[in-house]
C-alpha cells in the first residue's frame, strides 16, 4: 500500500489553491468551500479525498488572514480574532511580516495539534466525554470574561459585547421553541446568519469608513514603505522564525489550548483564536503576540477538531461535520473501526496534515506574501470597490437568499456608527458567537436539572472551570484597579506640577 | 366555406403545437431547490441524485441552497416558485409539523408532491451502561418514575421531539414523562447523552450508528415498520406492540398550481432514478433509506403524517 500516491498530492494541492481562494474572500468559508466540494470529491475514492480536505481546510483558515493584512477584513471567522493587530503590523512593518506570523506559526500549530491527534486520539476523547452543558456553560464563560477584559475601556467592551449578544437572540429559540425579535419575517426565523454580520461589520463597515475618512496622505506612506521594503523573503521567513523563537512558550500554549478547544464538539477553530488572543490581550501582549496566538490556536483547532470526529464520530466543528458525512457516504464508521480496519487511511489523514503544515502552508503563505505585495499597488479606492463586490456575492452566497443584502447593508451602517463611538467591532462578532452558546448551555443545564444553581458546581470538571472564572475575574480586577490608582497617581502628580490652572 | 377551413387548420395547428408543447416539457434546465445547507443528508442526496435524474430527462438539473430561516427560506422558494415544472424542490418533515407549520404559514397542501425518495428512521439511543437492557424495561420504568428520565435529540419542536411525543402518546403516557431537553441538534443530544447529561436520545439511525458502533451507546428500538437491514437484531416498536413509527422524510414536489401531467412526468424520471445502482450504493453507506412512493401514495402519506401529528398535539394537549 503506497501512502502518497501522485493523485493524492495533486489533491492536496489542488485543494489549498481552492481552499486558499474561498478563505481569502470575506464571507466565504471553509465550511462553504468543503460542502461545494463534495459531489467531486465523492468519486475520488476515500484517500484521494481525505488529501483534497484536508488541503482545502488547513489554508483556507490561514488564508482568512490575507484579507485582514490587505484590507483588514477578515477572509473567515476564525481571523477575526486579531484583524486590528495584524493589519497593524502589516502597515506598520510590512505586509510580508504580518503574513509570515499568520503562516509559520499557523504551520507550528497545526503540527503540534498533529501530534495530539496521532498520540491522543483515544486517550484525549475520554476528556471530551466529561463535558455535558455544565462544562461547556463554565467554559463559555471563561471565553466571554477574557473578551470583555481585552478591551482597553471595559465599558464600552461590555456593550458591544451585549449589542452581538443582542442581535444573536433574533430568530427561532431552541429552548423554548419560540420566534424572538422576527417581526413576522420568516427570512430571520433562523436568525442573522453569523457570517453575514462579519462580512457586515468588518467588510462593509470599513469600506464606509474609506468612504467617509478617505485617506490620502496615510496612502502616499504606505506606498513609500512598500518602495523600500527589504526583500519578502526576509521578511516573511528569517524574521518570522526569530519571532517564533522568542515566543516559543506562547507558540506551546496557544497550541495546547487551540487544540483542545478544538476537539470540544460545538467549539471550532474560531472560538479557540479569540480565546488565545483575548487572553494575551489581557496580559498586555504585544501586536505580534496577540496575533502570533491567535494564528497559532486556530490552526490547531482545525487538527484537534478531527479528534472526536475520527474516534466517537461527533463533529468537533462544522467542517468536521461535512467530514462525517462524507465518512458515511463512503462506507467508513468512524470510532475504533475505523482504527482497526482503516488503518493506512489513518495514516493517510496523518500524512496529510503533515504535508499541508511543512510544504503547503509556508510556501502558500510566501506566494499570498508576494501577491499581496502587488495588491497593495493598486490605489485603495479602486481596491475598496472590488472589496465591497466581493462582499457582496460572499453574502449572497451563504444562503443565496436576497434578504441577506439588506441584512448587510443595515448591519454594515449599524458597525460604521459603532466604530466611530470607539466600540471594539470584534467583541461585537464575538458576543454573537459566545451569546447564544452561553445562552443555550445555561437553558440545557436548568432543564435538565429543574432549576437548580447548585448542578453546575457539582461535577469535578465544572468546579474546576468555574474557580478558573472566579480567579480570571480577581485578577483582572486586581490589575484594572491597580492601573486606575497609578493613574490617578500621575494625574495627581501632573495637577501639583502645574498648580492654578 | 374557406374561410371556416382556415379557421379550423389554424385551430388545429394550434392545438397540435400546444400539446407538441407540453409533450416536449423538459426542454430547458430544471431548479431543484434544497432548502438546507450544504453538506446535510438532504444536500447529499440532492446531489447524488441529480446526475442520475439528468439521465432520466435529458435536461441538466441545478442544485441550489435556498438556506435559512430554520428551512423556511427554501420551502417558501419551492411553494412560490412558478409552476411550470422548471422549478422543484425537494421538501423535508417540516411540513407536517404544526409548530413549524404555525410560524411559517407553509404547510403539506404548498406543494404538489411528485415522489417521496427517503424515509430516514429514528432510533432509541441510550448510554452503554443504561440501567435498561430492552425497550420494555425503559417503557416500564418511564411509567414507574414518570419524569425521572431526560431526553434529547433537536430543539424544543423540532423533528424528533415529535418522535418522542408519539412515542409517549403511544404508551399511553404525557410530555412530562420523559421532558425533553432542547439541544442544537443529534450531534450535540449524543454528546450529552454519552457525557451522562440526559438519560435517552431520539436522533436517526444514522446519526448515531458510529457511537454504537464504538460501543459507546445501544439501540433499543426503532421507530420503523420492519426490522432494519443493517441492524436486524434491533427490534421496531410495532413488534412490542406500540403501534408509532417515525421518520424523518426527503420527497421531491413541485409548486402546488403544477400541471398533473409534468408532475406525472417527473414522477418517472425520479422513479427511476432512485433505482440507479450507483445512487443505491450511495445511499445505503449514507444509511439513508429509499423509500419511494408515486405521487398519489406521496399526497396520501403527506396528509396521513399531517393527521398523525396534529392528532398528538390535540391528545396530549401541546401549546406552542
Amino acid at each position: 500500500m503506497s501512502f502518497f500516491s501522485p493523485e493524492a498530492l495533486l489533491a492536496l494541492l489542488l485543494g489549498s489553491l481552492y481552499g486558499a481562494v474561498f478563505g481569502a474572500i470575506p464571507g466565504l468559508t471553509a465550511t462553504l468551500a468543503l460542502s461545494l466540494a463534495i459531489p467531486v470529491l465523492l468519486f475520488l475514492g476515500p484517500y484521494v479525498a481525505m488529501a483534497a480536505i484536508i488541503g482545502i481546510t488547513s489554508t483556507a483558515i490561514f488564508a482568512g488572514d490575507i484579507g485582514s493584512v490587505l484590507v483588514r477584513i477578515p477572509g473567515t471567522p476564525a481571523s477575526a480574532a486579531y484583524t486590528e493587530e495584524i493589519y497593524d503590523i502589516g502597515q506598520e512593518r510590512s505586509p510580508a511580516y504580518a503574513l509570515g506570523i499568520a503562516s509559520i506559526p499557523s504551520a507550528i500549530g497545526s503540527l503540534i495539534g498533529l501530534v495530539f491527534l496521532v498520540l491522543g486520539s483515544l486517550a484525549l476523547v475520554w476528556l471530551a466525554k466529561q463535558f455535558s452543558s455544565f462544562e461547556y456553560f463554565w467554559l463559555v464563560l471563561l471565553g466571554i470574561v477574557s473578551g470583555i477584559f481585552a478591551v482597553p475601556s471595559l465599558l464600552k467592551g461590555a456593550i458591544a459585547f451585549g449589542i452581538g449578544m443582542l442581535l444573536a437572540t433574533i430568530g427561532y429559540d431552541p429552548a423554548l421553541g419560540h420566534p424572538r425579535f422576527t417581526f413576522g419575517q420568516p427570512n430571520l426565523l433562523g436568525g442573522i446568519d453569523f457570517i453575514i454580520a462579519l462580512v457586515a461589520f468588518f467588510g462593509v463597515s470599513e469600506v464606509l469608513e474609506h468612504l467617509f475618512h478617505g485617506s490620502s496622505r496615510q496612502e502616499f506612506r504606505r506606498l513609500e514603505r512598500l518602495a523600500r521594503g527589504s526583500s519578502v523573503f526576509r521578511e516573511f521567513f528569517v524574521e518570522t522564525w526569530r519571532l517564533c523563537l522568542r515566543e516559543k512558550w506562547g507558540l506551546w500554549r496557544s497550541s495546547v489550548i487551540g487544540t483542545f478547544v478544538g476537539f470540544l464538539p460545538g467549539a471550532g477553530s474560531d472560538i479557540a483564536a479569540w480565546i488565545c488572543s483575548n487572553f494575551r490581550r489581557m496580559r498586555g501582549g504585544t501586536k505580534e503576540q496577540i496575533t502570533l496566538e491567535g494564528t497559532t490556536a486556530n490552526n490547531a483547532a482545525v487538527a484537534g477538531a478531527w479528534i472526536p470526529a475520527m474516534a466517537l464520530g461527533i463533529p468537533g466543528d462544522t467542517l468536521t461535520a461535512i467530514l462525517l458525512g462524507m465518512f458515511l457516504a463512503m462506507g467508513i464508521t468512524p470510532g475504533p473501526e475505523l482504527f482497526n480496519k482503516y488503518s493506512s487511511l489513518v495514516v493517510q489523514i496523518y500524512l496529510a496534515f503533515f504535508l499541508a503544515s511543512v510544504v503547503i502552508m509556508p510556501f502558500g503563505g510566501y506566494l499570498s506574501a508576494l501577491i499581496v505585495n502587488a495588491l497593495l499597488k493598486i490605489p485603495m479606492r479602486a481596491l475598496m470597490g472590488m472589496v465591497l463586490g466581493l462582499c457582496v456575492v460572499g453574502t449572497y452566497a451563504v444562503n443565496n437568499n436576497p434578504f441577506d443584502l439588506y441584512l448587510l447593508a443595515i448591519l454594515g451602517a449599524l458597525g460604521f456608527v459603532l466604530r466611530q463611538g470607539g466600540f471594539p467591532i470584534g467583541q461585537v462578532v464575538l458576543g454573537m458567537i459566545l451569546g447564544p452558546l452561553l445562552e443555550q448551555h445555561f437553558m440545557v443545564s436548568m432543564i435538565k436539572t429543574h432549576w437548580s444553581f447548585a448542578s453546575f458546581f457539582e461535577r469535578p470538571v465544572a468546579i474546576l472551570l468555574a474557580l478558573a472564572n472566579a480567579l480570571l475575574v480577581a485578577l483582572m480586577l486586581g490589575i484594572r484597579y491597580q492601573q486606575w490608582r497609578r493613574l490617578n497617581r500621575l494625574r495627581m502628580l501632573a495637577s501639583l506640577a502645574k498648580p492654578e490652572e | 366555406m374557406k374561410r371556416w377551413f382556415a379557421l379550423l387548420a389554424i385551430l388545429g395547428m394550434a392545438l397540435f403545437a400546444m400539446t407538441g408543447m407540453a409533450q416536449k416539457y423538459p426542454t430547458r434546465p430544471i431548479t431543484l431547490v434544497v432548502p438546507w445547507s450544504a453538506g446535510g443528508s438532504t444536500d447529499l442526496t440532492a446531489r447524488a441524485l441529480a446526475p442520475v435524474l439528468e439521465k432520466a430527462l435529458g435536461v441538466p438539473i441545478q442544485v441550489v441552497n435556498r438556506t435559512g430561516g430554520g428551512g423556511a427560506v427554501g420551502h417558501g422558494a419551492i411553494a412560490q416558485g412558478r409552476p411550470d415544472g422548471y422549478t422543484i424542490g425537494i421538501i423535508t418533515l417540516e411540513v407536517v409539523l404544526p409548530p413549524w407549520v404555525a410560524q411559517t404559514k407553509i404547510d403539506a397542501s404548498s406543494f404538489a408532491p411528485i415522489s417521496l425518495l427517503v424515509l430516514n428512521p429514528v432510533a432509541i439511543v441510550v448510554r452503554k451502561d443504561a440501567p435498561w437492557k430492552t425497550a420494555q424495561e425503559l417503557i416500564a420504568d418511564l411509567k414507574q418514575n414518570p419524569g425521572k428520565y431526560k431526553a434529547s435529540g433537536t430543539a424544543k419542536w423540532g423533528s424528533y421531539d415529535f418522535a418522542r411525543l408519539g412515542f409517549l402518546k403511544s404508551i399511553g403516557l404525557k410530555d412530562a414523562a420523559l421532558p425533553w431537553v432542547p439541544t442544537q441538534g443529534a450531534a450535540a443530544a449524543l454528546q450529552e447523552l454519552i457525557s451522562g447529561g440526559i438519560n435517552v436520545a431520539f436522533v436517526s439511525i444514522g446519526e448515531a450508528s458510529a457511537l454504537v458502533k464504538a460501543g459507546e451507546a445501544r439501540y433499543l428500538a426503532f421507530m420503523t415498520d420492519n426490522r432494519f437491514p443493517a441492524f436486524p437484531d434491533i427490534p421496531t416498536l410495532k413488534e412490542l406492540g406500540i403501534d408509532w413509527t417515525f421518520a424523518s422524510f426527503l420527497m421531491a414536489a413541485a409548486p402546488k398550481f403544477a400541471l398533473p401531467s409534468v408532475v406525472d412526468q417527473l414522477d418517472k424520471a425520479f422513479a427511476k432514478a432512485v433505482q440507479d445502482p450507483e445512487f443505491v450504493r450511495f445511499m445505503n453507506n449514507a444509511n439513508l433509506v429509499i423509500n419511494h412512493l408515486d405521487r398519489k401514495a406521496s399526497l396520501a402519506f403527506l396528509e396521513e403524517r399531517t393527521k398523525a401529528m396534529n392528532q398528538i398535539v390535540q391528545e396530549l394537549g401541546l401549546k406552542f
